[in-house]
């Protein structure tokens, strides 16, 4: 008798499970554009709070490591800055002469940024996605580009609610995405791995290198990874390209916003 | 365990999706489902998680919480019995 009660007790909380799944795909299905907004609506003021507690407390660590070793960091970054200093005169002064001859063909650069600050970015999502503070009020649409620096492209805006946006990365798991290798002007459709990372398979006498840059295909190349490690199998005809986007995006705060 | 106790906990849970790593969120939600009896919220947060950070309108996490769901009130039963 008691074996029975439970067994229905089982059963009936089974379907209520399923029932609740239903639900839930249903509501997905017939509003899902105003269940997205409520909910990132709701976690808005957590991420924010979430983000200026984690800048807040970050440097905690730093507080405590010995001098003599920020000394020698210090150094370190000193000599770096030094160098980056006169790439930065050097990139400036190619970017100007590219867009003179751009003005010059008459192909104007017409594309306009936004800045915008990210709430929430992986490991918080599960499927390399950031979602960022400005929405259809910034007149965000889906397909505009998002950039994490003047040349870095990292995904595309895929739904937008009035005050925030939900930004897919190139490297999401399985998702495809053209690509030119900047040093052969070779196509390429490279496949997301995750966290920032790429890879495509080619033939063995394709000619790629460590380091290569592999670009967005649009009038301003931007760049989407660069190759850092390439994978050769003797027994295979083909040959496996691991490319990682440059920077950090998972550490970034602010990313910009082509329209 | 008491609806305001199950409300405090939905809603630490909550935060939890929106702060913390997703791998650390579904540790404690699968902590919870073991723990809590008939923690339905499981499938309400797999939900969440599609909602929130899902580009492609899939339903992979809302799918995942509730087979897990489904597997744990099986296995609970047994080990009853």
């Amino acid at each position: 008798m008691v074996l029975g009660r439970q067994v229905n007790q089982y059963w009936f909380r089974n379907i209520l499970i399923v029932l609740f799944f239903v639900s839930l795909i249903f509501c997905g299905f017939l509003f899902p554009n105003a269940l997205k907004n409520f909910f990132e609506t709701a976690g808005r003021p957590v991420w924010s709070t979430g983000n200026f507690a984690s800048s807040a407390f970050g440097n905690v660590y730093n507080f405590f490591s010995l001098q003599k070793n920020l000394v020698a960091r210090n150094k370190i970054l000193e000599d770096q800055v030094n160098t980056l200093n006169l790439k930065v005169i050097d990139y400036d002064t190619v970017q100007k002469e590219n867009q003179d001859l751009k003005n010059l063909l008459g192909r104007k650069d017409m594309s306009d940024r936004i800045l915008s600050k990210v709430l929430s970015r992986p490991p918080q999502s599960p499927y390399d996605t950031l979602v960022i503070d400005i929405g259809s009020d910034y007149d965000i649409n889906p397909g505009d580009k998002v950039y994490i620096s003047d040349n870095i492209i990292v995904g595309i805006i895929t739904n937008v609610t009035p005050h925030t946006s939900l930004v897919e990365l190139f490297s999401g798991s399985s998702k495809k995405t053209e690509s030119v290798l900047e040093r052969t002007g070779a196509s390429y459709e490279i496949s997301g791995r995750g966290g920032a990372n790429f890879s495509v398979d080619v033939p063995k006498d394709a000619d790629i290198l460590w380091g290569d840059v592999f670009t967005y295909p649009e009038l301003t190349d931007s760049v989407l990874g660069s190759v850092y490690y390439i994978d050769t199998n003797s027994q295979s005809s083909f040959k496996t390209i691991f490319i990682r986007t440059p920077g950090n995006i998972f550490q970034s705060e602010w990313v910009f916003v082509e329209k | 365990m008491k609806i305001w106790q199950r409300t405090l906990l939905f809603l630490a849970v909550y935060v939890c999706v929106l702060v913390l790593p997703w791998w650390l969120t579904a540790v404690i939600l699968v902590g919870l489902s073991i723990y809590v009896p008939f923690y339905v919220e499981v499938v309400f947060f797999g939900f969440l998680f599609d909602t929130l950070y899902n580009a492609t309108n899939g339903h992979k996490g809302l799918i995942v919480a509730t087979i897990f769901i489904l597997i744990i009130s099986f296995v609970r039963t047994r080990v009853r019995t």
